[in-house]
């Protein structure tokens, strides 16, 4: 696996799709940032709030996430270099390093967002959540930043990189299955969506309450500025279980399936 | 070490009722060039895919390397190199850089070998030049480049002289005679261009339908394409005795029908009935006969259709 690891990473960072989406979700994030503040200053009106909603880390990363997934899985069926990589390490190797990197990839889109509000917070500004999102509460939390507060942002945007990595790691069996990334990103875009009411609906009823905890969809573990590290862990290790589940699905469906 | 590097036994793949292969029991020996001769459909992509582990057959066997066992091992494909259908090519990258991610898929870390199989297929001097750019012949060239890279023991080549320009199609007959030869590599190589496949092969495995319709060597290929000068006259012993006499040394078969076949003159057929005439032998019939390549396989092929 080490090996389809090195030739993934190799791959990945001559990525033209990686590279646009990371500079979006970077200019995109600098942008959010800049206009929550502008928000809070009054040079935007409450009324644009939900203008800038959309530049919000939910919708970009909920759209660019399934995007990555797909084309990470796809991208081999379409050059053929498959051929080689099964020759190579197999198909489980195959599965898992996709697994890696993909949810790696998909939890790096987080960053950008994680450091708009170290940067902002360090400007001493004024924010205004445009939405209740962690980054934007975190950014809205106060101004200054001590080095406590920095590791909290730190381990929230962490924390919730690997959360929304996870819930849109269903997208991985998707791929394998339909190895068409503009399909998986349209399935994956409102599954995003769905699966919060989902989870929402699931808890309310006694018996499945339990088991939705056991999944990055449950509300509790969404991090917030108030988040303790256990909160935080646990969230992490729910995300990684569910993460590996999905590599496991991806490998029952790939295990015997024909390779044109 | 065993000699067999593939046996095959009854291999089936089904699609719902169509069977893209169907029951193909082969064996392909250390060193020897195979041509897998079929037209489009015949069933040769599909059995190259089972035989890489590319694709599940429904029912039969696929052995690799002596192995005893019915399904191909990881470590019994890590053997193999193959390039099917299309080479397997990032556009956006250089020749050099699919090499070496190929490279690093099949953990071979010996980073000088990249410029060895750029030189090798021609390619050294494509430098910072995209995949995306390169003209088909290019592209074939570094898929077979890609299909070398692990120092592979049995090569599974799809139409590889596909898009070439007749100097790359001589360029990779050489190298195919070359790596079988010299390495020991057994080659199964599938064309539809006959001609081609004639000059590189030591084995022929002529496929339709699904089902292996016949499997020969050069050798019984030759015999069975071989064309001759057919000789009949009225006095079949005063024939043989002029051509005995005035055609030394030529290979002659008396036929069963009171013909005479001339294997060794198919092309002079001039000069030997100039000859015959001067003898006073005046042939009732003489013409150039034999199969050709194309025909040979049109009627191993055609045979269960009629």
């Amino acid at each position: 696996m080490i090996n389809q690891l090195r030739a993934d990473l190799f791959v990945l960072g001559r990525s033209t799709t990686a590279g646009l989406c990371l500079l979006a979700v970077t200019l995109t994030a600098g942008l959010y940032t800049w206009l929550q503040h502008s928000l809070a200053v009054g040079a935007l009106s409450a009324n644009s709030a939900s203008g800038v909603q959309g530049l919000s880390d939910v919708l970009l990363i909920s759209l660019l996430g399934p995007l990555l997934y797909g084309v990470i899985v796809s991208q081999p069926f379409d050059t053929k270099s498959v051929h080689n990589a099964l020759l190579g390490s197999g198909r489980g190797a195959f599965v898992g390093a996709k697994t890696v990197v993909a949810s790696l990839l998909v939890a790096t889109l987080s960053l950008p967002y994680g450091i708009g509000v170290l940067v902002g917070r360090a400007t001493e500004a004024e924010f205004a959540p445009a939405i209740p999102t962690a980054f934007s509460l975190l950014l809205a939390e106060g101004r200054g930043l001590t080095a406590a507060e920095a590791g909290t942002v730190v381990a929230v945007t962490l924390t919730s990189a690997i959360l929304t990595a996870a819930k849109l790691s269903v997208c991985l069996p998707l791929a394998i299955w339909l190895k068409r990334p503009l399909v998986v990103m349209a399935i994956g875009f409102v599954w995003s969506f769905v699966a919060d009411l989902l989870a929402a609906r699931l808890s309310d009823v006694d018996a499945l309450q339990a088991l939705v905890r056991l999944t990055p969809l449950a509300a509790e573990h969404l991090p917030v500025p108030g988040s303790t590290g256990a909160d935080m862990l646990t969230a992490v290790a729910v995300s990684v279980v569910f993460i590996a589940l999905m590599g496991l699905a991806s490998w029952l469906i790939f295990r015997r399936s024909d390779v044109s | 070490m065993s000699e067999d590097v593939l046996v095959t036994r009854d291999l089936t793949k089904r699609y719902g009722t169509h069977a893209a292969v169907d029951g193909v029991s082969i064996r392909l020996r250390r060193g020897r060039i195979y041509g897998l001769i079929g037209s489009n459909g015949a069933g040769k992509t599909s059995l190259m895919r089972l035989i890489s582990g590319l694709s599940f057959p429904t029912a039969g066997s696929v052995e690799l390397f002596g192995s005893g066992a019915a399904r191909p091992r990881q470590r019994d494909l890590a053997r193999m190199g193959i390039l099917i259908e299309t080479p397997s090519l990032h556009g956006g990258m250089t020749a050099r850089q699919n090499i070496h991610l190929h490279r690093l898929m099949r953990g071979v870390p010996d980073a000088a070998l990249d410029e060895r199989l750029l030189e090798l297929v021609g390619l050294a001097d494509t430098g910072t030049k995209r995949v995306r750019n390169f003209s088909l012949g290019m592209r074939q060239r570094l898929g077979i480049a890609l299909a070398l890279i692990a120092d592979p023991e049995l090569l599974v080549l799809d139409e590889p002289v596909n898009g070439l320009d007749p100097l790359g199609v001589v360029e990779v007959r050489t190298l195919v005679r070359d790596l079988a030869r010299e390495h020991g590599i057994t080659v199964l190589i599938s064309s539809h261009n006959l001609p081609e496949l004639f000059q590189t092969a030591t084995d022929y495995i002529i496929i339709d339908a699904g089902q292996v319709r016949m499997t020969l060597t050069l050798a019984e290929l030759e015999a069975r394409t071989q064309q001759y000068l057919e000789v009949a006259a009225g006095d079949i012993r005063h024939l043989v005795t002029v051509i005995e006499q005035e055609l030394p040394g030529a290979e002659h078969v008396v036929m069963p029908d009171g013909t005479v076949r001339l294997p060794h003159h198919a092309d002079e057929s001039e000069s030997v009935l100039r000859t015959l005439v001067a003898a006073d032998v005046w042939p009732q019939r003489l013409a150039r006969e034999g199969e050709t390549l194309e025909s040979f396989f049109l009627s191993v092929i055609g045979g269960d259709r009629s």
